[in-house]
């Protein structure tokens, strides 16, 4: 249904810190897909992020390009080590440095050497990133919940992924959280997929749960330790708040 | 530049195109929601649609001059009056949309252009739009009053017989193809908008609301236009996409509505075809999956052939194919049970007569014992007899895929298996039971 950033599709799902660690590692054969589908999935932030510093669409896309053109040299990985605190802040501190030294570098298309993400998709950047000019969110701001806003989604396409094979389940969750709709009974699910009730119920409740632990495990790759995950996973739900 | 929709669930501003594109329709803030709560699924109660929605009119007050009198029902866009216009002595139909989106300007500028619209459909298949307008800071719609039931209705209580949904659908096409000829799609075709009035007659209710809260029609802001606004199940694949939607999203909905009207259910997934679940004509296969095509282009183009096809197999029907299992429940049944009984009294008459020729034919055993084994004997023989008998496509099969694939065989085998068993085991115990007191008493 998505047609935009899949990721991997299959086995191989790659998160965050690994993959970064993972790039590092010249011997890891999955490393360039890896941190392609990475930058496939995580570039919303960044681009939201560059818009809300007042660049002009156009320009954002290219610095967003650039950025991540960078960040596929690996060069800028090479200070990553262990003790590397979250990931978010990461990749913001990154693209701060990145955009500091950007103006010194004469030739933007030169960087790279044609290894440009294959389908940082623009084209939906606009319709699916919503830039309010006057949104009083700070530029960090928008890309935290920007941020957030990639990795619900990514839980969800992963949680899409697991239900693959058992539709009801996904289709349950669906119709249980439309956007456009009052929410339906359960009686209402249940008679919609042709399911008894207490299988919606169900459903919903094992949906809730392993959705829970995809998040968890997403962000666990973005932090350090148990400890900033808590903090982490509070930031993440408090962004939808 | 997208622009906001207000999730009707959680109330807050989501862009509707990210909802659509990347959360197939779902409001990320509910699903982040639904994520974090530990309280276990809340489900609303079927009475109280919307806690904010509380009915905005007294009953026996009046409202831009009409006597309400009573409510006949609440959802996500509103509330709906019986009321009565003191003028024409008539009844109708007063529909109160939610305060929330009448304080919106850009939804009531939206919805004095679409009001215009749908009031100038006037066809006899179409809920009549009479007067709309604002009043005490409510939106409000005066519509024809249909004494009657909604599909749904009909379909909650039993079945509609598929002679009755081949008079239904036909005038649903009618209609449909009347409004798209006049540039209207309706957006939102499920089974509670399709109302038939005492004589039986359709009547489509709603045209055009799906997309007066959606967005504006042909602004530049395309991504608004074709924003989701349906019902999940009914909605044509592309609506849910957030895809560019036009009238062939309505015939994809009549197509849900029409293959639910046949089985009792919404066609999600992997749904199977309508003749492997009740004895139609399979002609009627192919145009229920032609409606219901992915590819808005494979679709039929025009409700109006939907309505030429479905006469074409009226005029010349064929005779209907063997009854499938499923179809045929009652016959069925007598045929299930009538092995048990059979061989459990032909049993019980055995046992009287070689009792009464000779009491002691049975050695030490008593009757009860003889009763239990001799049951499980008979229990054994009538489960194989009816597996035997069993078709595959028996509705205690799981449902068959798609493309038509009996998915009944391992099932089916399984059953056999241990019905044989069983019937082994039963027959070994009685004979046991005969020949080891026999047996006892050669030696004593």
């Amino acid at each position: 249904m998505t047609t935009g950033p899949a990721v991997g599709g299959g086995a191989f799902q790659p998160t965050l810190w690994t993959v970064v660690l993972r790039a590092k590692d010249p011997a890891d054969p999955h490393r360039r897909t890896a941190l392609n589908t990475l930058c496939e999935t995580y570039w919303a932030p960044v681009y939201v992020y560059l818009r809300h510093k007042g660049r002009s669409s156009e320009d954002a896309k290219d610095a967003t390009q650039g950025f991540f053109a960078h960040f596929l040299e690996l060069k800028a990985l090479d200070r990553v080590e262990r003790g590397r605190g979250r990931f978010k802040n990461f990749l913001l501190a990154l693209l701060e440095h990145y955009l500091a030294n950007e103006h010194r570098k004469a030739n933007a298309e030169k960087r790279g050497g044609g290894a440009v993400p294959r389908s940082l998709d623009f084209a939906r950047a606009e319709t699916e990133v919503r830039i309010d000019p006057a949104d009083p969110r700070t530029p960090e701001a928008a890309f935290r919940r920007s941020w957030s806003m990639a990795v619900l989604q990514d839980a969800f396409e992963k949680l899409r992924r697991e239900f693959s094979a058992r539709e009801a389940e996904f289709e349950a969750v669906r119709i249980h959280l439309f956007a456009g709709a009052q929410r339906p009974t359960h009686a209402a699910i249940a008679e919609r997929l042709g399911l008894p009730l207490t299988d919606v119920a169900n459903l919903l409740h094992r949906s809730r749960k392993r959705l829970r632990e995809i998040i968890r495990s997403i962000l666990r790759e973005a932090v350090d330790s148990d400890e900033d995950l808590d903090g982490e996973v509070a930031e993440f739900f408090a962004s939808f708040e | 530049m997208a622009m906001d929709s207000t999730c009707l669930q959680c109330g807050k501003p989501f862009d509707a195109s990210v909802v659509a594109n990347r959360f197939a329709g779902v409001c990320p803030s509910c699903l982040a929601k639904f994520a974090a709560d530990d309280s276990g699924d809340v489900q609303p109660s079927p009475g109280a649609a919307d806690p904010t929605i509380k009915p905005p009119l007294k009953l026996g007050g009046t409202f831009h001059g009409l006597e309400v009198v009573e409510l006949l029902g609440a959802g996500g866009m509103g509330v709906v009056y019986k009321a009565r216009q003191p003028g024409l002595d008539r009844f109708v139909a007063l529909k109160i949309l939610s305060p929330r989106l009448s304080g919106d300007p850009e939804f009531v500028a939206r919805f004095n252009r679409e009001a215009k619209a749908m009031a100038a459909l006037s066809h006899p298949g179409i809920v009549h739009i009479f007067d709309f307008g604002k009043e005490a800071d409510l939106c409000f719609l005066v519509m024809e009053y249909v004494d009657g039931l909604s599909l749904r209705h009909l379909m909650k209580d039993r079945l509609l017989a598929p002679e009755q949904a081949l008079k239904v659908v036909p005038m649903i096409c009618e209609a449909l193809d009347f409004a798209h000829s006049k540039g209207v799609i309706h957006r939102d075709i499920k089974p509670e908008n399709i109302l038939l009035d005492k004589e039986g007659r359709v009547r489509i209710a709603d045209f055009g609301l799906a997309r007066m809260v959606s967005g504006p029609p042909g602004a530049p802001t395309a991504t608004l236009s074709q924003v989701v606004m349906g019902t999940p199940g009914y909605m044509a694949p592309e609506q849910y996409q957030g895809m560019n939607v036009d009238h062939r999203a309505d015939i994809y909905s009549l197509g849900a509505v029409f293959y639910e009207m046949l089985t009792g259910q919404v066609p999600i997934g992997r749904f199977d075809l309508p003749s492997s679940r009740v004895q139609i004509d399979v002609r009627l296969d192919e145009i229920v999956l032609k409606a219901l095509a992915t590819e808005p282009a494979r679709r039929y183009q025009r409700a109006s052939e939907v309505k030429t096809a479905l006469e074409t197999v009226a005029l010349a029907p064929r005779p209907l194919p063997v009854p499938p299992v499923a179809a045929a429940a009652p016959p069925v049944r007598v045929r299930q049970r009538r092995p048990w009984l059979i061989f459990f009294f032909v049993g019980l008459m055995v046992y009287y007569l070689l009792r009464r020729m000779n009491p002691n034919s049975f050695g030490s055993l008593g009757f009860m014992e003889f009763a239990i084994l001799f049951g499980l004997f008979t229990m054994a023989l009538a489960f194989t007899w009816r597996v035997m008998n069993r078709s595959p496509r028996d509705s205690a099969t799981p449902p068959s895929e798609f493309t038509g694939e009996l998915s009944g065989g391992p099932r089916t085998s399984r059953l056999a298996v241990s019905a044989f068993v069983w019937t082994i085991v039963g027959t070994a115990l009685i004979a046991a039971s005969l020949v080891v007191p026999a047996f006892m008493r050669a030696r004593g």
